[in-house]
């Protein structure tokens, strides 16, 4: 896709994931035409995976809502994308697919939120044994279950709904030794109606919480 | 073998080693991998990512997309529309207001003066964030 801007003849294709991102998120004339770009290129993976892992739940429509809700908070969070400065084109699609995929996720989760009962309570011990025994794609690659991961279970089970959910949303983001875009926190201030400030003392406090059950319970359950 | 006894179970490195991995995990890494295992987050870690983009490719010859999802214009579209749903944030920060009034006692014009100061410098400071926190460290 070439567009003539300033005289000078742009060719969309030729840029970068991250550099078509820039330019929606710049938002001038050539923000459009940059994200439709962006928007061709992976369309058709992220319709293959939410139709897949999500069209079960939703239906093919709402499986196609989803996409198209993606789509929506990708161009709004342009300035979010992080390419951690990865150059080859196969590892640059991933990072983008994940990026991508991660906002299907919370969205996901949120409308899940919306629509029915899950997980609008803190979880039982009998929905989290339902939950453990619904099958997926990649049970079998799950790391076996240990006596700290029973405990962080039950903490988390402990948590209010708010806290669960803002918990949820910011792991969904989380990657080791990287920062969090800012844009989750946006969203959860929005979500709840509070401040960021607010959202990261909840965080935080949340965070204690669970490790103080695992300190208190390993240390009881060790006597 | 004595009938009486039972048949020793046979080693399981890797269930071993799995749980080895998972208790040298931080506590962020744990949360992470606890919450995959309930299914609240997906998991897309890199392996995962790259068995996916494997299938995708496997399939791509043969995805159809529907004519909802041909163009990125309904995108704008939506765009527009969230765009146009945002502007009248201010009303509904009046009322938020007026409802604190009504349910906590009266509001004097000063604290209002000050919630709404207090509010604006949030909105500055947070507009000034780089886009990216360090929430785990």
């Amino acid at each position: 896709m070439a567009e003539q801007s300033f005289g000078l003849v742009v060719d969309f294709r030729a840029k970068t994931d991250k550099e078509l991102l820039e330019i929606t998120a710049a938002r001038d004339v050539r923000a459009e035409k940059a994200f439709a770009e962006f928007y061709q290129r992976h369309i058709r993976y992220m319709y293959f995976i939410c139709k897949r892992d999500y069209a079960n739940t939703l239906g093919e429509d709402g499986a196609e809502d989803l996409v198209q809700d993606t789509f929506v908070r990708a161009y709004e969070k342009a300035h979010t994308f992080s390419d951690d400065g990865i150059t080859e084109p196969d590892k640059l699609a991933l990072r983008t697919h994940g990026w991508l995929r991660r906002i299907a996720a919370n969205l996901f989760q949120d409308m899940l939120r919306r629509e029915t009962s899950v997980p609008t309570q803190p979880l039982a011990p009998e929905h989290e044994e339902q939950l453990a025994d619904t099958p997926s794609a990649d049970d079998d690659q799950e790391p076996p279950e240990s006596a700290q991961m029973k405990l962080i279970k039950e903490a988390l089970s402990k948590l209010s709904e708010r806290e669960q959910d803002i918990v949820r949303t910011v792991y969904q983001w989380y990657e080791k030794d990287k920062k969090l875009p800012s844009h989750v926190i946006d969203d959860l201030t929005e979500k709840h109606k509070t401040t960021p400030e607010n959202i990261r003392k909840i965080l935080s406090r949340a965070r204690k919480k669970i490790e103080e059950f695992i300190n208190a319970q390993g240390t009881n359950r060790a006597t | 073998m004595n009938k009486s006894e039972k048949p020793t179970e046979p080693d399981k490195p890797t269930s071993d080693a799995a749980l080895e991995r998972f208790n040298a995990l931080s506590i962020d890494e744990k949360l992470q991998q606890t919450m995959q295992s309930l299914h609240w987050i997906a998991k897309l870690d890199d392996e995962t990512l790259a068995a996916d983009e494997a299938a995708f490719n496997q399939a791509k010859a043969t995805i159809a997309l529907p004519e909802s999802l041909k163009s990125a214009d309904a995108i704008f579209s939506k765009v527009k529309q969230r765009g146009d749903a945002a502007l009248p944030i201010h009303d509904e920060i009046g009322k938020q207001m007026a409802r604190a009034a009504r349910d906590g006692g009266k509001l004097t014009s000063d604290v209002e003066e000050r919630m709404k100061r207090d509010r604006q410098d949030a909105e500055h400071k947070h507009n000034k964030s780089k886009g990216y926190e360090d929430l785990f460290n």
